[in-house]
């Protein structure tokens, strides 16, 4: 994409400036940059795979119509969503109906199946299939169907299919395509991910998250029945540890903003300037590595000690976009090294 | 399209991108702001875990002058109502975005550890099981949470989604979710027993221990809530769940049915 033609200045003139103008003019030229599409495809694939769970372990558990249809039909509440309202009252067929036409759309996301009209056609069938259902019952939605249907609005925004899909193997032969795609969708899945994260930290206003209530709120989530997979009283024996991991969730949440100052100090590494030695500091490791382990441990620990459904796993698939997709092949290029080596020798 | 007109969407795509980009950005901060149900309740104001909360805020801001939760409370109710009547001003445009989109943000999680949790226990009576003719015989536990000896419906109710509606059980502002919980079970136990006479669902409310108690050895003491029991016939008769209800006298928040057994869920081996 082409840049915008620089302002002509009548002679005997300075430039006129504008204020703003060179930061919409980054910003313009930031969201128009290209990449390949396999960190997108890999995204794609794994929210489709969290999607699939989350509706099986609805129908495989049989609580369909308990969650869903409307307590005149059988369920356990009243239940009324935009979609079903289209269809007059929330019964059995008609929530069987958007389940089904729902799981069906994500296997068909999953698979990547569509191009560029007709994926995104697709992806946002999907998307409104899974809010029908998810909002007919308030009571039994969770923090990782936003972040579900958020990335379902991202992928239509996105050419997720351009590789790693079925439409690519239609379209080309192969399973895989070095075709280059926006990466703003991308940028945008790192902002809601970090967006969650300071939400989530800035709310938690109760002491138990700060020194003045000890640091206690993780030992405090562990004793409620409702979350726990299994008895966690032991922890009162190492309870130091949980005052720790308290302090880390809270600090990791609140302070997820700075992870853009990183963003942008990577992507302006070479620009003079008064922050030169703090953008020297944030490039001489990367920082995104640190932060996004802190993340992982957090999340595997909350899988398993606790059941709040597929949150760690969506939230994880988000991870993906951390990174641009030159350096996740060249990640996964190193691990297989050694192991091509090894197979030769 | 005519070169000229190529030109100009050319040049004026990046910008209407950027345009687009910086609104659904705005839109995602705004919307993640705190919603007026998840801080406009005052029946969620004064929970016990909130009342506390506010008592320990209190104390830590006494250099601003206040003296007691109470204060600081009113303090942050008067700003909250201020904070929600500017944020219906300026939410509506994204709120629609969101309704398309499915950009709908909410991210309360954990925000205030629950600290007085609420089990929701099932029992069942059955008469034939008495040790006379004609009498009732003592309740039979069929759900403790966590329990492998009392576990119906065990797969089902510990189902993320549901376990997220019966957390919702130890707010009190939310005990009409419990009724409705309660009355779609009733009929479920009902047909799945075939031989209870009633159904007792209750709730086992508790204060959280702290480590040295959990230390100690010391038990959850615990009281029972909300009980609400059912004629099985009626219910398998197909009777709805309100004409099938018998009347519990005081049962209610707070207040206990009457000398009842002490929880038989087993406590975890130390």
């Amino acid at each position: 994409m082409s840049e915008p033609a620089p302002t002509t200045t009548p002679p005997g003139r300075g430039p006129r400036w504008i204020p703003g103008r060179a930061t919409w003019r980054f910003f313009v030229e930031l969201f128009s940059r290209r990449e390949p599409g396999s960190a997108l495809a890999w995204f794609r694939i794994a929210i489709g795979l969290v999607l699939l769970y989350s509706l099986l372990s609805v129908g495989l558990h049989g609580l369909i119509d308990m969650l869903w249809v409307d307590r005149h039909y059988g369920g356990f509440t009243a239940t009324s969503s935009p979609l079903t309202r289209w269809f007059g009252e929330t019964t059995p067929r008609v929530v069987y109906s958007i389940y089904g036409a729902t799981l069906l759309g994500v296997v068909l996301v999953t698979a990547g199946v569509g191009g560029r009209f007709l994926g995104r056609l697709i992806t946002f069938l999907t998307l409104h299939g899974y809010l029908g259902l998810v909002g007919l019952n308030p009571h039994t939605a969770g923090g990782y169907d936003l972040l579900l249907t958020n990335a379902l609005w991202l992928l239509v925004l996105a050419h997720s299919t351009a590789t790693h899909s079925v439409h690519c193997r239609l379209a080309t032969g192969a399973w895989t395509s070095a075709a280059e795609i926006p990466a703003w969708p991308r940028y945008l899945a790192v902002f809601q991910l970090l967006t969650t994260y300071t939400a989530t930290g800035l709310q938690k206003l109760s002491p138990d998250w700060t020194p003045a209530g000890g640091f206690s709120a993780l030992f405090t989530v562990f004793q409620d029945p409702t979350w726990r997979r299994f008895d966690l009283d032991w922890t009162a024996t190492i309870y130091p540890v949980t005052q720790i991991a308290t302090a880390v969730t809270w600090f990791f949440e609140v302070l997820a903003p700075l992870m853009l100052l990183v963003y942008y100090f990577r992507y302006t590494r070479d620009r003079p300037g008064g922050l030169r030695r703090l953008r020297r500091l944030c490039n001489r490791r990367d920082l995104r590595v640190p932060y996004a382990f802190t993340g992982f441990m957090l999340h595997v620990g909350i899988l398993v000690t606790m059941n709040v459904g597929p949150f760690s796993w969506v939230s994880l698939a988000y991870y993906i976009c951390l990174w641009h997709p030159d350096e996740i092949a060249a990640a996964v290029a190193r691990v297989r090294a050694p192991m091509s080596r090894r197979s030769l020798s | 399209m005519p070169t000229e007109a190529r030109q100009i969407t050319a040049r004026l795509w990046p910008h209407l991108r950027a345009l687009f980009i910086a609104f659904h950005v705005i839109a995602v901060i705004v919307l993640s702001l705190p919603s007026p149900s998840s801080v406009g309740n005052r029946g969620a104001w004064n929970t016990a875990n909130n009342k506390r909360a506010m008592a320990i805020w209190a104390e830590r801001l006494s250099w601003l002058g206040y003296q007691h939760g109470d204060e600081l409370e009113a303090d942050l109710w008067d700003l909250t109502q201020s904070y929600i009547a500017t944020r219906r001003t300026f939410i509506r445009p994204f709120q629609r975005y969101a309704d398309v989109t499915g950009s709908y943000q909410g991210w309360r999680m954990f925000a205030v550890p629950q600290r007085h949790p609420a089990e929701m226990h099932i029992d069942i009576r059955e008469s034939a099981a008495g040790g006379s003719p004609g009498e009732p015989a003592d309740w039979r536990p069929i759900y403790r949470p966590h329990s492998d000896e009392y576990a119906y419906w065990r797969s089902e109710l510990t189902h993320n989604r549901l376990r997220k509606t019966q957390g919702r059980f130890a707010r009190s502002n939310r005990t009409w979710l419990y009724h409705l919980f309660a009355d779609f079970l009733a009929i479920r136990v009902a047909r799945d027993h075939p031989g209870a006479d009633e159904i007792r669902f209750r709730l086992y409310r508790y204060p959280t221990r702290t480590p040295e108690q959990v230390r100690a050895g010391q038990p959850r003491a615990g009281r029972y809530t909300d009980e609400r029991r059912f004629r099985a016939d009626l219910l398998r008769a197909g009777e709805p769940p309100a004409r099938a209800r018998i009347p519990v006298p005081g049962s209610g928040p707070g207040v206990h049915p009457g000398p009842g057994p002490r929880p038989t869920r087993p406590e975890p081996a130390r």
